[in-house]
């Protein structure tokens, strides 16, 4: 259970990190933007599927890489559109303050647009790491050794229907208190000031 | 003389033509209001004497800086009211003792000192009011330029930024006015250009004395 909770979690931090440096692309200028969004739009088509065949390929069926790349590709683009989505309707309400002020693009990018997408980062975030768990365990059923994908797999090919249904009780269980417990009480504290 | 003077400007967007040859001149320390139907263009004669916005056509000649206070505030609802008024002074290269000595004096002005550590969202439409009016003012513009300052205020919040507004304009700030509540523009500035529907003309000039409100609503409403 924590070799699938740590997977997921590296793979959502690696999908924010390359999700805020492509973001901040975007932001930089109008041109990079639409490629932004055409990229966004082609990373989305990409089936689960393809990745991790493709990530077990090149890292093997042992490593621990391709689970935690497979979540960070499928989360990525949940986070990218989130913040995309957050960028435009920050510039759009606070355009004109910018311009009244005349603050330089960095300090609106660290005063206004930083702070003012959070709420939208937050509830992709949300969305994004819910999927990366799930999408974790495929990850694992098709490599790795540990994890509860790979426990699923494993009683599977063992014929063990209760080790099967167990396993995927306790990752039901785990998304659960992940969301309980920590993703939705951080919605709630930086959604804050919009209340 | 003359701080700001508006030369012939014409605007428009996407072929509809917005302002129509507006010539208007603010004198130094003096408050000028303009009013006009909803929609004819004040905000935008606003921007373009801000130079947020360019003109078409015409001319903007400035004698002095100018800052625009918006209609609905834009304070940022992440910041409490401090940070949101000493934001205005990060592009300038002003020390942080001076920052706080400019917000302090302005806040206790303005008498949203004890709400300096609140969030927008805390304080009433009034205190939002002016924190938007202080972060204006730490930049010590020369001209201050009002979009619809009165509107969704209370009486008492009116009232009492109509006093700060008479006070500064005594203190040599000259200020221009857009407002669609007549009576209290017209208990504020010395004189009223009226605008017309789109595109906007400047269709009168007056006083803001006697009976201007009765040639106001006449001109705008009664033709």
């Amino acid at each position: 259970m924590a070799t699938t909770l740590l997977n997921s979690i590296l793979g959502f931090l690696l999908a924010l990190a390359v999700s805020g440096a492509v973001a901040y692309i975007a932001y930089v200028s109008d041109l990079l933007r639409g490629l932004v969004y055409a990229y966004n739009t082609l990373i989305q088509s990409v089936s689960v599927l393809v990745w991790a065949i493709v990530a077990v390929m090149i890292f093997g069926v042992t490593s621990r890489i391709p689970p935690i790349i497979v979540t960070a590709a499928v989360a990525h683009p949940i986070i990218l559109s989130g913040m995309l989505g957050g960028m435009e309707a920050v510039e759009k309400r606070y355009g004109l303050l910018v311009k009244i002020l005349g603050l330089t693009p960095t300090q609106e990018f660290t005063d206004i647009i930083m702070p003012g997408t959070l709420p939208h980062l937050a509830a992709a975030a949300r969305s994004a790491i819910g999927v990366a768990l799930r999408i974790s365990v495929v990850a694992e059923a098709f490599g790795a050794s540990g994890g509860i994908g790979y426990e699923i797999m494993y009683n599977y090919d063992m014929g063990v229907k209760e080790g099967v249904f167990a396993w995927g009780a306790l990752l039901v269980a785990l998304m659960v208190l992940l969301d309980k417990l920590a993703l939705s009480p951080l919605e709630n504290w930086v959604r804050r000031w919009l209340s | 003389m003359a701080v700001l003077e508006l030369r012939h400007v014409y605007k428009a967007y996407g072929g509809e033509e917005v302002l129509h040859d507006i010539s208007l001149s603010l004198p130094e320390g003096e408050a000028i209001g303009i009013a006009g139907p909803n929609g004819c263009g004040k905000t935008t004669l606003l921007k373009i004497a801000a130079r947020i916005e360019a003109p078409d056509r015409g001319e903007v000649v400035l004698r002095g800086k100018p800052v625009l206070v918006p209609q609905d505030n834009l304070l940022l609802p992440w910041k409490t009211l401090r940070d949101n008024i000493l934001l205005a002074l990060k592009p300038y290269d002003i020390s942080p003792a001076e920052a706080e000595k400019r917000l302090e004096a302005i806040a206790r002005r303005l008498g949203i000192t004890e709400h300096l550590g609140k969030y927008p969202r805390e304080v009433s439409g009034g205190t939002a009011r002016k924190a938007a009016l202080a972060r204006a003012l730490i930049v010590e513009p020369d001209i201050l330029l009002l979009d619809e300052p009165y509107t969704g205020l209370d009486v008492a919040s009116v009232n009492a930024l109509k006093e700060t507004l008479r006070s500064l304009s005594k203190e040599k700030v000259s200020m221009i006015i857009v407002s669609h509540q007549l009576a209290e523009l017209l208990g504020t500035v010395k004189s009223i250009h009226l605008l017309s529907h789109r595109p906007a003309r400047i269709i009168k000039t007056l006083a803001a004395g006697e009976g201007a409100l009765e040639t106001i609503v006449r001109s705008l409403y009664l033709h």
